[in-house]
């Protein structure tokens, strides 16, 4: 598939943007979207990733929830097998979030291992009250991000205080550098709180990397 | 099952969300097999939502070493066979069908 950005558009040479339909169509169809970014929503099982995803998605959830057996059955009563698709867009700045969802069980490692590829950001979920979950959750932001070396926005669900969350962050081993959001992730609202955070993220990214981009943190 | 269907190499049961439940003694033993198969499924439903279809019947993946078939049993539970690329899939398929509701139950 061929970039829609022109190569004088300075986000072409940014490795966070990436190209999306054909030039010739442009002239077409006129899309709105130039700028697609890929984020990986991943964490702990039962920590909020399908119901982030849920919560925000602007086209309907491509998820593959089947019913929990066995233990995890006492956790809640469905769980994500493969993954989960949603996305989000700003139409206005020609910019699109496809969101890919992984389960959070170590069993199903080899999904999160298929779709992170080309990420540009993770939002890594986890709940605030599963303490348990935590020590192994730290070893895989720590280990994803060492692997990915993208940005990192972490997401702290069923948490309504800002320094709460940044102990749970902080016990994960998240860096200083790293936005720690409090959220509850049943509330579309809460969800948008995360999604804006990944833009802002998204916005460092690009301009760390020398690619200026037109949009501000205000217009986010 | 792997004894009676020719070209039947092995046959794994597991639940919907990557559990193994069952499997013949010929059948690779590792744990992500489960949870891959899951997955599997998990994916070829919403596949059959794209072709405009209600309900996944067969999975099959076709390579180059045979055929390893996939079947929901029920909503809760997922069957695979490996097979030579020779099998009888038909009867496969009618061999499956007939006992659907005994691997659905767990007997």
């Amino acid at each position: 598939m061929r970039p829609l950005v022109e190569p004088s558009d300075p986000l072409a040479d940014s490795p966070a943007a990436r190209g999306h339909g054909d030039p010739r169509e442009a002239d077409l169809v006129a899309p709105s979207i130039h700028h697609t970014f890929k984020i990986l929503v991943t964490g702990p099982f039962a920590a909020g990733k399908t119901s982030l995803i849920q919560s925000v998605s602007q086209t309907d959830v491509v998820s593959t929830d089947v019913v929990t057996s066995g233990d995890e059955s006492d956790v809640k009563a469905h769980t994500t097998v493969a993954m989960d698709f949603g996305t989000y867009q700003l139409p206005d700045e020609g910019i699109s979030l496809l969101l890919f969802g992984t389960p959070g069980q170590p069993r199903f490692r080899f999904m999160t291992n298929i779709l992170k590829g080309d990420v540009d950001v993770v939002a890594f979920v986890v709940d605030a009250d599963a303490r348990r979950t935590h020590a192994a959750a730290g070893v895989e932001l720590r280990s994803l991000l060492a692997d990915l070396r993208v940005p990192a926005v972490i997401a702290v669900n069923r948490c309504g205080d800002q320094d709460v969350a940044e102990r749970v962050a902080r016990s994960l081993g998240a860096l200083a550098g790293e936005p720690v959001i409090p959220c509850q992730l049943v509330s579309p609202a809460s969800g948008r709180h995360v999604i804006v955070e990944i833009l802002l993220t998204l916005l460092d990214a690009l301009e760390t990397s020398g690619a200026p981009l037109s949009m501000t943190a205000e217009e986010v | 099952m792997t004894e009676v269907i020719v070209g039947a190499r092995g046959a794994l049961l597991a639940s919907v969300d990557g559990f193994a439940l069952a499997q013949s003694d010929s059948m690779p033993n590792e744990a992500a097999h489960a949870a891959m198969l899951a997955a599997a499924i998990g994916l070829a439903r919403q596949l059959v939502r794209m072709g405009g279809g209600e309900q996944l019947r067969q999975l099959v993946v076709d390579h180059d070493g045979g055929l390893l078939l996939l079947w929901p049993i029920g909503d809760t539970r997922v069957l695979a066979m490996l097979t030579e690329p020779t099998v009888d899939q038909t009867r496969l398929r009618r061999f499956v069908r007939a006992r659907a509701s005994l691997l659905a139950d767990g007997r």
